[in-house]
């Protein structure tokens, strides 16, 4: 389809606006709450340190849920920001 | 034409919407609902029950006491069952009358009740508030200001802290606070929560309800004919103009609008209702009391914007029940049922037998074949019990342990070494078993789980 706004193609680049990133870091902070809550209730930091397999410092419970909180609200960020750059970038042709 | 837009720019430096105040019916039932539910927020950590927090979200101890009820981390289906059934209901009140919970319950909307009112106290009235705005720094100025930063920094560490003792027992963690003590965890989620509220309810404010929350944009797609919505009724109301009290606006052309734009001053998200509903409406009512006021100062019936359905305003029928709210309040019933039985027949021990990793059985004696089994138990009631083992599905089997009957206290767990030992021969190879967990006290208690056994193939 060809945009109708005959301005559209000569358009510059928008950089994502503060307000987008903000939009963007709270849907990804509802994200990671729901992600915490379901990992956490499946999964105790404590148990998860008897193998070895975290370090040590994060098997105390406060420790591991503040972590696993901001790693999924980390993680669901950079997915939500890679993902709006990728638009934003999109190449014309795909309008057509 | 950017400069006078007031949705350009960050959040924060948007152009500030200076509500005016209004009185009437709906304030009042919104003042009521605010006072109910922050009351209940503030409240609500510091009600005991049988010697503990009521309401205890305990995350370090993976408990949740909600009253009587204990839940651990198995019961987190129920949880889940309890939030579909939060946004189911949010669904049917909104399809019957529209977005209730934006004006009267949402969070947002409750600590911005709290916080204008604290604006108002420090800085006056909306005019009052414009122009020490809009004037220079003065001492007057500086004092206010600041009154009101006091007040509302002070409003929002205490919110932070009460938030936080929804995790944390909250008799030790106000002293501890008060103190200065908080620990490390406590003392950043404090001030997390702390902040957000004094950022959303503050300066955010409506920018929230129209950029960030997800509810106000998929409200709409509940909405039909016959939801309750913010009204303003055109007919009656056009073609608007200002008139001198007393005389017969008819006969001069006009509706009942005067025109004054009070609806508009009023509204918290800046929008004017007379040019229909628009997505930014909270449906907080301020408009209609604004407006009552004014048609009573008018001698004109009240009414002129009402909560009304479009069908009524068409002068149909409003029909409340209709297949979209039928299937809604069905849907919701049944859930709220079934949940309802799930909880109270929660299985008030729960029972893990777990094999022991490191051999597949032990030969005791010439005659005695042994597996060993560590055996949790959760005690989720709110006594304690004492309970008894047996072992379904072997021959002549001894439980050997080195606590035959364990006693676990509410919402207790333990963990218990448990060794089975049947007569050599009599098991061949892998076998289900079954062990079940009982208690004197109470007959309800009964848990049966399952386990294996194995004995080697050939004796």
């Amino acid at each position: 389809m060809v945009h109708p706004d005959p301005q559209a193609a000569s358009r510059p680049r928008s950089s994502l606006p503060a307000r987008d990133i903000a939009l963007l870091l709270w849907a990804a902070f509802l994200t990671a709450c729901i992600g915490t809550m379901v990992f956490f209730a499946l999964f105790d930091p404590v148990l998860l340190a008897h193998d070895d397999a975290p370090p040590p410092w994060l098997a105390d419970r406060m420790t591991g849920y503040a972590c696993g909180f901001f790693f999924f609200w980390i993680l669901c960020s950079v997915a939500s920001l890679v993902t709006a750059w990728m638009i934003d970038r999109r190449p014309a042709q795909d309008d057509l | 034409m950017a400069a006078s837009d007031p949705d350009v720019g960050l959040y924060a430096v948007s152009q500030k919407i200076h509500a005016r105040e209004v009185r009437g019916r709906f304030n009042t039932l919104r003042v009521i609902a605010t006072c109910v539910l922050l009351g209940i927020f503030y409240a609500l950590p510091w009600l005991q029950w049988n010697g503990r927090q009521a309401v205890l979200f305990d995350l370090p101890q993976r408990k949740f006491h909600i009253f009587a009820l204990t839940f651990f981390p198995q019961d987190f289906y129920l949880l889940t069952w309890m939030l579909v059934i939060a946004a189911l209901s949010l669904f049917f009140f909104t399809a019957l009358a529209g977005r209730l919970w934006c004006g009267y319950a949402c969070p947002q909307t409750v600590w911005t009740e709290i916080f204008v009112w604290m604006e108002r106290l420090t800085e006056g009235n909306r005019q009052q508030r414009i122009k020490l705005d809009a004037g220079p720094w003065t001492f007057n100025k500086l004092w206010r200001k600041t009154s009101k930063q006091v007040l509302w920094i002070g409003l929002a560490l205490f919110t932070g802290v009460t938030f936080v003792g929804f995790f944390t027992p909250v008799r030790e963690l106000f002293p501890d606070a008060l103190a200065g003590e908080l620990g490390g965890w406590e003392l950043f989620w404090s001030l997390f929560y702390g902040f957000a509220t004094y950022g959303n309810a503050g300066y955010m404010r409506e920018q929230v309800c129209k950029y960030m929350c997800p509810y106000a944009r998929f409200q709409g797609a509940m909405f039909d004919r016959n939801t309750l919505i913010i009204s303003y009724d055109a007919a009656r109301g056009e073609p608007r103009g200002s008139r001198r009290r007393g005389t017969d606006a008819r006969a001069q052309g006009l509706g009942d609008c005067i025109d004054c734009t009070l609806c508009v001053q009023a509204c918290p998200t800046g929008i004017d209702i007379r040019k229909g509903l628009q997505l930014e409406c909270i449906a907080c009512a301020a408009c209609i009391d604004a407006c009552d006021d004014v048609m009573d100062r008018m001698q004109s019936p009240r009414g002129l914007i009402r909560y009304a359905t479009q069908a009524s305003m068409e002068g149909e029928r409003t029909r409340i029940l209709r297949p979209r709210t039928i299937i809604y309040g069905c849907l919701l019933l049944l859930l709220i049922a079934a949940f309802a039985f799930a909880t109270g027949h929660r299985r008030l021990v729960e029972v893990d037998v777990l094999r022991d990793r490191n051999a597949l059985y032990r030969q005791v004696d010439a005659t005695t074949l042994e597996n060993v089994y560590t055996i949790r138990f959760v005690n989720k009631d709110e006594r304690a019990h004492t309970l008894h083992l047996a072992v379904e599905g072997l021959p002549d089997v001894q439980i050997d342990t080195d606590n035959a009957a364990p006693s676990i206290g509410a919402g207790e767990g333990l963990s218990l070494a448990v060794r089975l030992r049947v007569p050599s021969g009599s098991v061949q190879g892998g076998r289900d078993i079954r062990v079940i967990v009982t208690a004197d006290d109470d007959e309800r208690i009964r848990t049966v789980a399952k386990a294996r056994f194995i004995a080697p193939v050939t004796p």
